[in-house]
């Protein structure tokens, strides 16, 4: 049998490296368009014939598990929901396909959380919403996989984490009520419940000094432990303008504010995060802080692919710009 | 149609291997004067296509490169540092690079940089921050991509690549939380420099987090001290750690703390940001953020790149995370 033309037997005779016959072959850079026709030309010569197992690579079709706490899915209408929606779209895009799991507040607390996915065959994890530090813990240490955490963060692990800008993004929304000439504007929200809360009062705290407004206030709108229920009373004295941590927040304060007969934006102006997906009363829009949850989606598609293939190593903590949507919430005042 | 002469059909006529021909052709060593007339003028006769052997690589780009001459200083400086890894990264992409500083009375008159003339560069990226209407003057002119390297300036429209200042300062203040320390000063200008300002609100927002008030005192945010132009004022009752706004601040700092007769650590803990302090003997000892210069001049060169072919049209600030590097600045000081 004739002896099979092997891509060294090319790089012999070209006088170059294996490795160049290689990228030439597959259409790589790095060679000379000099040594490039030479190695063509041998290749022809020789009727090297390359073996294909490339092709496979394309076809591939990966599993991601996705993880998403109870108290996200429960509320309704639910933006993590919707962050899933735009993650299993990307995904199939990509020739992905994912199993979502959602696990409750027993599971959650558990030491030695028991999820399906340890057992099940997936090539990558979606951690979608922060989740309490021990099961973090638990599914990072037993996980086989990559893992990506969307649109939360812990700086103390090494993986990824894809978020959204809430410091950069709240200072914005709040230097938009100070360029209408607002001053006296409380943040609606319990920065030390979430990350993220944390991360916006910050934002909305550097909008104040930067314009060398020293009046600070805080209406907490949930507990520091908890589910995430939102209560809170409005303050006796009302201010001028309101920035809300999140929508939900933002719609319990709309209403408080009309039955208590309150004109917004008349009366008093309010500046939200993160899109609401109900609707407001009266074709009310909120000027909002929005992201968009499809790019998103494709960072943290593209970010768990890239670990999967063991490309690249963890970049720990991207953050996702938004924009500031105008609405009708925020009127000019005089100074 | 006339079929495109080869190589092979050249070697055919001649009587001699694909390689000799092909060195004979490009004037390589190994074939003899009379052989290499022979290629030669077979090739010519042939109508062999020289143009396929010694056209310049496709998309060679020329890249301009301006930074701020007040950032260069003498000797060896961050930026200079940064240009370096922009200077690699770009031969990485087969690009050149052309260096430009501006100097601060060209940057004050609105003078256009030279590179900006006669259309010599595909793209531009600016180190450094660069006055709004100095940096607006420049896209007026310009009809090339530009990049944005450790700042941002939204209004102009140009993608950024950044460290991410608020993150990172978080990371490094929770490292001494951590080894047990609650009375934490901070150092560096926080109103004049975005970059510097998200960085206080990185030591703000985890100084809110534990609950651990911020003693007015303790924050220390001269320009002048910052630029080194003016003496630190020390508090008569010094906090037990010191955060610093850059390596720079921490080694004016540590001078200043010897002068007095503190020891480090041992009397009283630093951290830095940049893992960047040439020619100080804090460099082996001081505990910091890194800022990796090599990945962000690389993201920055290949966000150009694919500007410059057309590739990318999306504007986005990437900000790059990185980790903290652990010397011997910080006392562990938890019962």
């Amino acid at each position: 049998m004739e002896k099979k033309v092997t891509m060294q037997m090319i790089a012999q005779r070209a006088g170059v490296s294996v490795v160049t016959v290689s990228n030439v072959l597959s259409g790589k850079k790095g060679a000379s368009d000099e040594v490039r026709n030479l190695i063509y030309a041998l290749a022809e010569e020789t009727g090297y014939q390359k073996s294909t197992p490339k092709a496979k690579e394309a076809e591939q079709t990966y599993r991601f598990g996705v993880l998403i706490a109870e108290r996200y899915v429960k509320e309704y209408p639910s933006f993590y929901m919707h962050i899933y929606k735009e993650i299993a779209q990307e995904s199939a895009k990509r020739g992905g396909l994912t199993i979502l799991e959602v696990i409750d507040e027993t599971c959650e607390r558990l030491t030695d959380p028991v999820y399906k996915f340890a057992d099940a065959e997936i090539d990558g994890l979606f951690i979608i919403g922060e989740m309490s530090p021990l099961f973090l813990d638990s599914v990072r240490e037993n996980s086989k996989v990559p893992v990506v955490g969307v649109d939360f963060y812990d700086v103390d692990k090494d993986m990824d984490y894809i978020i959204t800008d809430s410091f950069r993004g709240m200072q914005k929304a709040t230097e938009r009520l100070i360029e209408c000439g607002h001053e006296d504007i409380a943040f609606l929200g319990t920065p030390r419940a979430t990350n993220s809360i944390m991360d916006r009062y910050m934002g909305y705290c550097k909008a104040l000094l930067l314009n060398h407004i020293d009046k600070t206030s805080v209406i907490c709108d949930r507990s520091i432990v908890g589910s995430g229920v939102i209560k809170f009373d409005l303050p006796a004295k009302l201010p001028t303008a309101f920035v809300c941590n999140c929508e939900r927040s933002t719609g319990i304060l709309i209403e408080k504010l009309r039955e208590k007969g309150v004109r917004i934006p008349e009366d008093v102006s309010i500046v939200a995060f993160d899109r609401f997906f109900d609707e407001y009363p009266d074709g009310m829009e909120v000027t909002t802080y929005e992201i968009d949850e499809n790019v998103l989606a494709r960072v943290s598609v593209n970010t768990l692919l890239k670990r999967i293939g063991g490309k690249v190593k963890s970049v720990g903590i991207r953050t996702v710009d938004g924009i500031l949507k105008e609405g009708n919430t925020v009127k000019r005042r005089d100074r | 149609m006339a079929r495109t002469v080869k190589l092979k059909d050249i070697a055919n006529e001649l009587g001699t291997s694909i390689v000799t021909v092909s060195n004979a052709l490009s004037g390589k060593k190994g074939v003899s004067e009379a052989i290499r007339t022979q290629v030669i003028e077979k090739a010519k006769e042939l109508g062999y296509d020289y143009t396929r052997q010694d056209k310049s690589p496709k998309g060679k780009v020329t890249i301009g490169v301006i930074v701020s001459g007040q950032y260069i200083g003498i000797g060896t400086s961050f930026y200079w540092t940064m240009y370096q890894q922009v200077v690699w990264a770009a031969s990485t992409f087969k690009a050149l690079t052309t260096l430009e500083i501006i100097s601060t009375e060209k940057e004050k008159q609105l003078e256009p940089p030279r590179l900006t003339a006669d259309g010599s560069i595909d793209g531009l990226i600016v180190i450094g921050k660069l006055e709004k209407e100095y940096l607006e003057r420049i896209l007026k002119i310009l009809q090339v991509p530009v990049v944005l390297l450790d700042f941002r300036c939204e209004e102009s429209g140009c993608s950024s690549v950044m460290s991410n200042n608020y993150i990172g300062m978080y990371k490094i203040t929770r490292y001494l939380l951590k080894k047990g320390h609650r009375n934490i000063g901070f150092v560096g200008e926080v109103e004049t420099n975005e970059n510097l300002c998200d960085r206080y609100f990185g030591y703000r927002k985890v100084m809110e987090e534990w609950g651990v008030p911020v003693n007015k005192e303790w924050v220390i945010a001269d320009p002048m001290v910052v630029s080194q132009r003016a003496a630190i004022s020390l508090p008569k009752a010094l906090p037990t750690a010191f955060v610093c706004c850059n390596d720079y601040v921490a080694g004016f700092l540590y001078d200043r703390l010897s002068q007095m007769g503190y020891r480090v650590p041992e009397d009283i803990s630093l951290v830095g940001y940049d893992n960047y302090l040439y020619g100080h003997s804090l460099a082996k000892k001081l505990t910091t953020y890194n800022v990796d210069m090599k990945e962000m001049a690389t993201a920055a060169v290949k966000m150009l790149v694919k500007k410059i072919n057309g590739k990318s049209d999306y504007y986005n600030i990437v900000y790059l995370d990185s980790q903290i590097v652990e010397r011997d600045s910080v006392k562990n000081i938890k019962e």
